[in-house]
């Protein structure tokens, strides 16, 4: 009797587990098709670096994105990084064009930890990601309007992140808070502000990264978006960065 | 006339077409840290570029190096009192080109004019990067090339690009002062005069350079095949003669001799670590010459500046970020710019830093250094070392101000041996706009 007991009760729990996995799984698969469900988009924005004691210097980018996959990026000032670019392709492919040497080189996956030109973001934060495909999420908390979600990287993925802790409101599924540590340690936190719909897809005017230890931020400002223009594959090639 | 020309044929661009432009300004000065302080290098120079997007597939680039020297100009006392020469000024033309895209079909781009076309995967530094010649003009500074007439055309298809670089004219590297030593070479000769042969003609001119590069995954492979020239002068022909009795003369021609070269470039990531390399075989024309010694009763000797007409070259290099940021990278070449020849070919290692701090506002580069091996035979006892170590300081954008530590060691026979006794202090300021 004893026996039947307990295999019932791992039978459940097992079974409660695994419904629980799929249901972290069907949710993280429901953030990612809001974060990536424009077919294309192109962006401008402006970077405003602020350091501590408030002294603020700035930044010109334009960003386009190709399914959740492909990023492209270019700088237009300040002049001492205008056409600076980055690309950014599946199989995490990484490459970045230096103007003064003219040439594209390939990022290993180590650099990718490293200050994406002076800001508070690396270029890992600068490529797409899927959050279903590369991470294992557990729900740390939830209530009417919130899930807060934590996020182990899968053996797989290529991150330098040990855990991001992901903030989603319910009735959007577009995260506003993301907690990015390293060996456990919080290290970044990156808060979206101003979150409305162009074209049925939620975006943020307003993005701020924080580095908690020297209190630097980066406000990235969103100037204009488009939604799927049809954008070639042509933009998404060593070609386009060249230009 | 050519700079004349250049403006007449910009000129309708610069009043119809949308045009930015842009430029920098530095000042860098090397003081030696000896007993009696002297610049050992120093410049002042202003660029200035104009972007001129004519349309959305053409564009018009042009650059000018304006460079100052503010004592150079003064050699007697007329100068004293001729403006011009306060200071010297010389204007350069630096890359002037057309760049037409997706022309005459979607898949072919075109530039043409005065560019500079870098190839290989080594940082900075490539013994295969020949498409343009070195300016070697500072010993310190690696990776400067010359600006010479190409055109380029780029076909693009199934992820992959060929290039193909034609040049009609032939421009050779621009040397620093004591590059070649000929008093080393020829000692006791009292009187050395020397000429340097440059091809004449279109055909004897010309350079050809073919890239076709792809990626697979995260890799990047390119294959290349040059018809070119070396950039720094071989001897062709060497006359001795005697001049009085107790002093002779020696009448050198130099020439640049035909060059093919062929090899192949790759980089990719192993693991978290960023891996390249260049590798080519090279194949030198004529490496004979003779030295005519009829005049001193010993006849004519041949004999040859290199062994063997075939040499190969590569460089095999590593990077890698630590937590931190810190960026390292490691550098192994066998061979360098100007070396032609197995046997006149040394090793080197190459090792760059990067430390960014303070959000990027500065960097430290702290391990900044080369090691140079004539000899792995005697790896202990021959061989020199340059470090260089420097601080960037970036506190506003746009404006880069430096200082950095210069200390060589070298012993004779080795390339940095031109530059011993260079131990000093640099500083500099650079301002872009």
């Amino acid at each position: 009797m004893k026996k039947i007991v307990y295999a019932v009760t791992i039978a459940l729990l097992t079974s409660l587990f695994c419904y629980a996995n799929e249901n972290v799984s069907e949710l993280l698969k429901r953030i990612d098709s809001v974060s990536n469900s424009p077919k294309d988009q192109k962006m401008s924005m402006k970077l405003i670096l602020i350091d501590k004691d408030n002294s603020e210097s700035e930044r010109e980018i334009v960003m386009m994105q190709k399914g959740a996959d492909k990023r492209v990026g270019k700088f237009l000032s300040p002049k001492d990084q205008k056409g600076i670019g980055f690309l950014s392709l599946p199989g995490n492919v990484l490459h970045i064009y230096l103007p003064a040497y003219k040439k594209v080189k390939n990022i290993a996956s180590h650099a990718k930890n490293g200050s994406f030109a002076g800001t508070d973001f690396t270029y890992e934060d600068m490529e797409m990601t899927e959050f279903s495909k590369n991470y294992e999420g557990k729900i740390l908390s939830e209530n009417d309007s919130i899930y807060v979600i934590e996020l182990i990287p899968e053996k797989k993925s290529e991150t330098s992140y040990s855990k991001i802790v992901i903030t989603v409101p319910k009735e959007t599924y577009f995260p506003v808070m993301m907690e990015f540590y390293e060996k456990d340690k919080h290290v970044k936190t990156l808060e979206r502000k101003s979150i409305e719909k162009v074209k049925s897809y939620y975006v943020a005017r307003e993005m701020t990264m924080t580095t908690l230890k020297s209190g630097h931020k980066t406000k990235m400002l969103l100037e204009s978006v488009e939604y799927d223009t049809n954008i070639s594959d042509d933009f998404f090639t060593d070609r386009y960065l060249k230009e | 006339m050519k700079k004349i020309l250049y403006l007449i044929l910009i000129m309708p661009y610069i009043i119809f077409a949308g045009i930015s432009f842009s430029g920098e300004g530095e000042a860098l000065g090397r003081i030696s840290l000896s007993n009696d302080p002297n610049f050992l290098f120093k410049k002042t120079n202003l660029k200035l570029s104009l972007d001129c997007d004519i349309n959305e597939n053409t564009a018009f680039w042009a650059g000018t190096d304006l460079f100052f020297d503010f004592q150079k100009g003064i050699s007697d006392m007329s100068d004293l009192s001729e403006k011009g020469s306060f200071p010297e000024t010389r204007i350069s033309l630096d890359e002037t080109y057309l760049s037409i895209k997706r022309f005459p079909v979607s898949f072919i781009d075109i530039s043409v004019g005065r560019q500079k076309v870098t190839v290989g995967e080594g940082d900075v530094v490539s013994p295969v990067d020949i498409v343009c010649p070195d300016d070697l003009s500072d010993p310190l500074t690696f990776g400067d090339k010359v600006a010479k007439e190409i055109l380029s055309v780029y076909a693009y298809a199934f992820n992959t690009e060929f290039a193909l670089h034609y040049s009609p004219v032939f421009a050779p590297s621009l040397l620093f002062e004591n590059f070649i030593d000929l008093n080393e070479q020829f000692r006791g000769v009292d009187y050395i005069n020397d000429t340097v042969k440059l091809p004449s003609g279109i055909k004897e001119s010309s350079d050809i350079f073919a890239v076709l590069s792809g990626d697979v995954s995260s890799a990047s492979f390119s294959v290349f095949y040059g018809y070119t020239r070396t950039h720094t002068p071989l001897p062709e022909n060497v006359t001795v003669e005697m001049v009085s009795l107790t002093s002779a003369r020696a009448d050198l021609e130099f020439f640049f001799p035909r060059m093919q070269t062929g090899g192949f470039s790759i980089s990719l990531s192993a693991g978290e670590v960023g891996l390249w390399g260049d590798f080519s075989a090279n194949y030198v024309s004529q490496t004979e010459y003779t030295i005519d010694l009829s005049d001193v009763g010993r006849g004519v000797i041949d004999t040859f500046s290199m062994k063997s007409k075939y040499f190969f070259n590569c460089l095999l290099g590593m990077d890698y970020t630590f937590p931190g940021g810190f960026y390292m990278n490691i550098q192994y070449a066998h061979g360098m710019r100007g070396e032609y020849g197995e046997e006149m070919m040394h090793d080197y290692i190459f090792v760059g830093t990067r430390l960014p701090l303070f959000n990027e506002k500065i960097v430290a580069e702290p391990l900044n250094m080369s090691y140079e091996i004539s000899d792995f035979d005697m790896i202990t006892k021959r061989g020199a070392i340059v470090a260089y170590p420097k601080i960037t300081l970036k506190s506003m954008d746009n404006l880069e101000i430096s200082a950095a530590l210069i200390y060589v060691s070298a012993t004779t026979g080795t390339n940095f041996s031109r530059i011993n006794g260079y131990d000093g202090l640099e500083l500099g300021l650079k301002y872009y706009f």
